[in-house]
């Protein structure tokens, strides 16, 4: 009885968390039916190795790496060699990519694709998720500095393209300008 | 000190310094908009299009439009209404409109656009007068020009306006003045301004509320 109450509420938070995990999928992937499908197989997972769960107060960040943990098993299918700094940007230069470029949400997804995938997961996990340095090195299995070097290297890139972003009149006006 | 992973001294240390160093200000500030900006890109509530197994699907398709179609207004200065608002205007379709509340959006430095839509707002207020008609005349880019001591052209229109019209509003936007502040241009706004952290969104908020949207 006791174990099928476990059960209930830990389905229930699995349920609560679909959104975040989904939201993680789509800004490390950039593909919404991807990261629908490492979201499900991320649950489907977790839920498998529920036994595994230490502390339930951890349920987030254990879901983020089996999350990270997907991902990196799709890459690897798709790209057996590649390493991750080294999985290309996503290009977008056509002309109805151009259009898109227009949109502001567009622009700023467009800005993170454009990150390695190292940082892009890093800023993504600190930036929308509120995760603490710690817990990223946790769930990405990687040293805190690292953690700490990619994401400074992550706001560096974004600031140079969406400081740009909002200004393209500004951008072209002169600084000075005669003022009576 | 933004991602709150330093101890209560080195916060304490920090901000007196942030007093003095308005570069360390200025980086802050910029990582505070880079979170900003990736919270609306990526909203907990967006949803892909025919999810398996997700609800509101359909909720973050018609976000993203109302996204798209705000920020291609901003960027490009697109225009759907040219004539009436009420009646061109855009506005939410999913959300009960009040066609008495209407913002119109400024997003260059022209000083015909600058007239044209004061001219629109007094149009407004006086033809839907007993309607209650409210009015924001919302700025941001080229648009703050508008509003801004140095460089607007019609300071004294403005204020005879709002002295007419007590529902006629003007709305500059925070982070296009933040960026003008960064490159030293005067930003003193005429009295009759108020300041919206970000012109995108204010529009998108008020959208929610059933707002019509005029770009000018």
């Amino acid at each position: 009885m006791i174990d099928f109450c476990i059960s209930l509420t830990l389905k229930r938070r699995f349920r609560e968390q679909r959104k975040r995990l989904f939201r993680m999928a789509l800004a490390w992937t950039g593909d919404s039916m991807l990261a629908d499908d490492l979201t499900q197989e991320c649950l489907a997972r977790a839920w498998e190795k529920r036994h595994h769960l230490q502390e339930a107060a951890k349920l987030e960040a254990w879901l983020f790496r089996i999350l990270h943990n997907c991902w990196m098993e799709h890459l690897r299918r798709s790209r057996p060699t590649t390493g991750l700094d080294e999985v290309p940007p996503a290009e977008e230069d056509g002309p109805d990519q151009r259009l898109e470029r227009l949109q502001l949400a567009q622009r700023v997804r467009g800005a993170v694709a454009r990150l390695p995938l190292g940082q892009r997961e890093v800023i993504t996990l600190v930036d929308l998720e509120g995760c603490r340095y710690a817990e990223v090195a946790e769930i990405l299995e990687i040293p805190l500095g690292t953690v700490m070097s990619r994401l400074s290297r992550a706001r560096r890139a974004l600031k140079a393209e969406l400081l740009h972003l909002r200004l393209p009149e500004e951008e072209r006006r002169p600084l000075l300008r005669r003022v009576k | 000190m933004a991602d709150d992973e330093i101890t209560v001294a080195e916060r304490e240390e920090l901000l007196g310094r942030l007093e003095s160093d308005p570069a360390l200000a200025a980086e802050l500030c910029d990582i505070r908009r880079i979170k900003d900006l990736l919270n609306y890109a990526y909203p907990l509530d967006g949803e892909p299009a025919g999810s398996r197994g997700f609800g509101g699907g359909v909720g973050f398709v018609r976000a993203a439009g109302v996204a798209a179609l705000v920020a291609a207004a901003f960027v490009g200065g697109w225009s759907l209404a040219r004539q009436d608002p009420f009646a061109e205007g855009f506005r939410l379709a999913s959300v009960k409109s009040d066609p008495s509340r209407v913002l119109l959006y400024l997003g260059e430095s022209d000083p015909a656009k600058f007239r044209a839509t004061l001219e629109k707002a007094r149009l407004l207020l006086e033809r839907y007068r007993n309607q209650g008609t409210e009015v924001y005349v919302v700025t941001s880019a080229g648009g703050v020009d508008l509003l801004r001591k140095a460089t607007s052209p019609v300071a004294g229109e403005i204020r005879a306006l709002k002295e007419r019209y007590a529902s006629l509003h003007f709305v500059a936007c925070n982070n296009t003045l933040f960026n003008l502040r960064k490159k030293g241009q005067p930003v003193k706004l005429v009295e009759e301004a108020e300041v919206a952290p970000s012109a995108v969104g204010f529009v998108v908020e008020r959208l929610r509320k059933g707002w019509t949207y005029v770009a000018i």
